[in-house]
């Protein structure tokens, strides 16, 4: 069992990502919430996934947990202090990222080892032998022969590149690794080696895992802790087997059933467009997925529900803020049919 | 079995290195190594000109003015190219004169590359008001006259090599700053970027040693196609007699000196405008060339 | 072989040993070899397989689309009565778009985007005299309604950057439909799309399919669109079909090794065990340089031995009705792998 004590490792709270946006000259500039008041508390050893469409701010969230891009209100904390606080140098002993695609997130002008060692040379001042030992260290760690140490990452597979930059993430040993879809530009046989890596060094070295994913079986496997986003809130927060089995939130509903089993007795259900994902820069008011729920009523249009313990579950849904009344009133609770 | 990583055999390396590939392509690129020969033999003779050259370029020999070369009627060995109309020989100028050449070239070619490298991949990597400066400032460069203005610093300034090099230097910068800019956006929202200001990489450095290893192939291509330009302007303004001052030799002199005897010696004046051309051409085939052997071999 | 016996009374696509070679930097590629099958009329065929399998450029080879640098041969390839592999470029233009359409993978790049998307549908029923401008732009109005695009006949004027992915695809979708055409090849259709957009668009398929009697080629890499969509499969491996079989067969009892791997490494729907390991296929695709001889999958497989590696191919053996794999293993010791496999954690 992956060892999840429960020291809180990184903490949101109320983290807000805005962009100005300008709407024509003469309009007044309006706001982009790429992230919009989202509280969070990830657990030393814990795998914790973001899941949701294009749209939904994880992207930008990734930005900013990487120091990469400020919040323009509400805090972050690592290990108890500021992400603000902390230099560059020491956070990339706290955080590192990995990315979705393999061809981009390695410098092609240098080599396996040039790029893997990049964040110890940047902020350790250590000799070159050092620096070697430590790259060869991590190169046999996630199984890559330290006989490509010269080798360019225009001579490697998909998986291959992946490796090392999941070896270039871990070199300076952070705490926490962002996993930004690592496994989606990947082959499904790759994938599967590549996931069964992080789980084994996240179990090894004790790492927090941020995890984010559009491929909810790879959430489902992996992580135990899953945030739904949508449109840049938190719409559904728990542990991964409660939202799986019995989804709350109406858009997290959608998203399972959108899953397509490799299964032939699978059916497709009937199409039923509902308008698709609304524009970021004009989300609805109220609910911001009132357009697209089947159980949307007056108030959902209105007022922007609030975050609500639901039977172990945070769920941001007018409908289980109050369960006996919304049935009384409505006939029927949102449920994964 | 089945859950063990990938057993090490199984990591082979499809494809060979990229030097190795370069190397490969370089053998069956002939375009690359016809333009590597002429710059070769350009280089050769600009830096042993003094050991190459049969006699001194600036002795006169009134006595022997307008001697046939060794293919015409009457010529000989000891004046290859002939003489010009002062007796001097033909074939030391034109060996002399590839200094000038391969000077004033090279060297507007790497200076206007340094200066609008520098300043394209600031605009392009730190966007913003600063970009937007640069392409205020670039717009005005685009406007303006290039080569008129190169006259009118010539005739200030006058035509010595220092001079004409830099003058030349200002003309270029902007085509190197625009490709450059566009090549810095590009490469800048990639993921390796990324990461490396994540460890905290300082812009020097994601600029130098991140970005600029990446954009090197379109500034080499720009950078020959600036040099051959440089080049034939300078052979324009020596031409006009605005550029190097004769009695140094330099091709566009040799254009300019020959006119006179243009119809009834053409090889005079056609011998030093085939070199001119020649190098260009050499200068442009080294530079796709180039470009052809390092295109990032990419996906798979 | 099992696709050998005319599994389809009249199948209106028909491929035998079709043979793609690219020539490369690094030698001759041989991209595919030796792919055969046959599509039935108002069937969907999926073709599965990871990347450098060799399933888009078979399609690609097909439509006439393939790179200079790569040449195809095939015994033949027979399309609606036509052969169509080396069609001269103007015939294989009055097929293109008309009988035969093809939906690419980005929605982004797919539609031309200085033209409006009613000048792109109806050019297409235009260019193959279908029918007077007003016949082009009803059927375009009535397609883009019955893919579920409001205001049909004010879209019309739209650009395609005004569109978002998934409603470029659903364009790019009844563009492919507007001469009514007898097969689609539909190349990774929903991969760029976001999860809940890819089954709406998967499901409109397959209802376009049922209505209009069209059969698609669906070429994924992904097993869940396979076996939500398909009738039958075909698995590609390093450039061969090791395995054919009517879709439900092949979830039910994969006989090659590859097959059987692949499915397992899906990370699966059911409730995991916490501490289990996704099953992996050791090692990676071969390099396909120069001629290739015997199984390509021989060095990842765990049943592989000496015999593995000659001859020219393996042949396709049969399992039962319409199914085919090409493995020299015995019946019995593919099910008895296929049964370990299942029976480990998760």
């Amino acid at each position: 069992m992956l060892d999840v004590t429960n020291d809180v490792v990184l903490s949101l709270r109320n983290v807000e990502v805005a962009f100005p946006l300008r709407k024509g000259f003469f309009a007044k500039p309006g706001l982009l919430r790429a992230v919009n008041d989202v509280s969070l508390d990830v657990r030393r050893g814990e795998f914790i996934s973001i899941v949701g469409e294009s749209g939904c701010g994880k992207s930008t969230l990734v930005k900013t947990l990487l120091g990469l891009q400020p919040a323009t209100a509400g805090t972050i904390s690592i290990n108890g202090k500021d992400l603000g606080d902390y230099s560059r140098k020491e956070l990339a002993h706290q955080v590192q990222p990995i990315f979705q695609d393999p061809y981009s997130s390695l410098n092609p002008r240098k080599s396996v080892a040039a790029n893997i060692a990049l964040p110890l040379i940047l902020s350790e001042g250590l000799k070159p032998s050092q620096v070697r030992d430590r790259v060869l260290e991590i190169m046999e760690m996630v199984s890559l022969p330290t006989r490509l140490e010269h080798t360019y990452p225009s001579q490697m597979s998909g998986g291959q590149r992946q490796r090392v930059a999941i070896a270039r993430a871990l070199i300076t040993r952070p705490k926490i690794l962002i996993c930004d879809e690592p496994t989606s530009a990947l082959d499904v046989s790759v994938q599967a080696q590549i996931l069964n890596l992080l789980r084994d060094l996240s179990r090894r070295l004790n790492l927090t895992s941020v995890f984010i994913s559009h491929d909810l079986s790879v959430v489902r496997h992996l992580t135990q802790r899953v945030a739904v986003m949508y449109l840049g809130r938190v719409v559904e927060l728990g542990e991964s087997e409660h939202i799986f089995r019995t989804p709350r939130h109406p858009y997290t509903q959608l998203l399972i059933r959108s899953i397509l089993p490799p299964d032939p007795e699978h059916r497709l259900p009937p199409v039923a467009w509902d308008g698709g994902g609304p524009d970021p820069t004009n989300p609805p008011s109220g609910c911001h997925f009132n357009t697209r729920c089947p159980y949307a009523t007056d108030i959902c249009r209105i007022e922007r529900p609030p975050m609500v313990e639901a039977e172990g579950v945070r769920v941001a849904c007018h409908a289980w803020s109050d369960p006996e009344a919304w049935r009384a009133a409505n006939g029927e609770i949102p449920q994964l049919s | 079995m089945s859950n063990a990583p990938a057993p090490l055999d199984n990591m082979d390396l499809p494809m060979p290195s990229p030097r190795q590939q370069s190397w490969e392509m370089a053998k069956r690129h002939a375009g690359l190594q016809i333009g590597a020969l002429i710059v070769l033999i350009a280089l050769i003779w600009a830096i042993f000109a003094p050991l190459l050259a049969p006699s001194d370029p600036y002795v006169q020999d009134l006595a022997n003015r307008l001697a046939p070369t060794v293919w015409q009627e009457g010529g000989s060995w000891e004046h290859v190219f002939g003489t010009d109309g002062f007796g001097r020989d033909v074939l030391s100028r034109l060996i002399w004169g590839t200094q000038v050449t391969m000077v004033v070239g090279f060297g507007a070619a790497v200076i206007s590359g340094i200066v609008g490298t520098t300043l394209g991949m600031l605009g392009g990597y730190l966007g913003g008001r600063i970009d937007a400066l640069m392409i205020f400032v670039i717009n005005v460069k685009l406007a303006m006259p290039g080569v008129l203005i190169a006259l009118s610093l010539v005739s200030i300034f006058g035509g010595s090599l220092l001079s004409i090099t830099l003058i030349l230097s200002l003309l270029f910068w902007d085509r190197f700053a625009v490709v450059t800019r566009t090549a810095t956006q590009q490469v800048r929202t990639r993921e390796f970027i990324a990461a490396a200001e994540v460890s905290g990489a300082s812009r020097a450095w994601i600029l130098f040693r991140e970005i600029l290893p990446n954009i090197l192939n379109q500034i080499i291509v720009i950078g020959s196609l600036e040099m051959g330009i440089a080049i034939l302007i300078e052979a324009a303004l020596s031409f006009l007699g605005l550029g190097i001052q004769p009695p140094t030799p330099s091709w566009g002199i040799l254009v300019s000196e020959a006119r006179d005897t243009m119809f009834f010696m053409p090889h005079l004046i056609i011998i030093p405008g085939l070199a001119i051309c020649i190098l260009v051409i050499g200068i442009n085939l080294l530079g796709d060339g180039i470009r052809d052997i390092t295109e990032p071999q990419g996906r798979n | 072989m099992a696709q050998d016996k005319d599994f389809c009374g009249d199948p209106i696509l028909s491929v035998r040993n079709l043979e793609v070679v690219l020539k490369t930097a690094v030698g001759e590629l041989q991209a595919t070899r030796g792919i055969s099958f046959d599509i039935c009329p108002g069937e969907t065929f999926a073709i599965v397989g990871e990347s450098g399998c060799g399933k888009s450029i078979s399609s690609m080879a097909l439509m006439g689309l393939l790179p200079r640098i790569a040449k195809a041969r095939a015994e033949h390839c027979v399309f609606d009565g036509h052969e169509i592999l080396n069609m001269s470029r103007r015939q294989l233009s009055g097929i293109r778009g008309n009988t035969l359409s093809m939906i690419f993978q980005d929605p982004m790049t797919s539609l031309n985007p200085v033209y409006t998307i009613g000048d792109q549908l109806t050019e297409v029923f235009l260019r193959h005299g279908k029918g007077n401008a007003k016949e082009a732009r009803d059927r375009a109005v009535f397609l883009l309604e019955r893919v579920g695009i409001k205001n049909a006949s004010e879209r019309l004027n739209a650009y395609p950057h005004q569109l978002s992915g998934g409603l470029r695809q659903r364009v790019v979708i009844a563009m492919a439909m507007m001469c009514s055409p007898k097969l689609i090849i539909a190349d990774e259709p929903t991969t760029a799309l976001d999860v809940t957009v890819q089954m709406r668009t998967l499901a409109l398929l397959s209802e376009l399919q049922k209505e209009f009697g069209l059969a698609i080629i669906l070429i994924t890499h992904d097993l869940g669109v396979v076996a939500s969509l398909s009738d039958r499969v075909a698995v590609m491996y390093a450039g061969q079909i090791v395995e054919t079989a009517p879709t439900r067969q092949l979830f039910a009892d994969p006989m090659h090794p590859y097959t059987q791997g692949l499915i397992q490494c899906i990370p699966s729907y059911a409730p995991p065990n916490a501490d289990a390991e996704l099953h992996t296929i050791p090692g990676m695709v071969p390099a396909l340089i120069g001629r290739q001889k015997g199984c390509a999958f021989r060095n990842r497989c765990a049943l592989a031995d000496g015999d593995c590696a000659k001859g020219d191919e393996i042949l396709m053996r049969e399992f039962g009705a319409g199914h085919g794999y090409r493995c020299l293993r015995s019946e019995d010791a593919l099910c008895e792998n296929w049964r370990s496999l299942q029976g480990e954690p998760a």
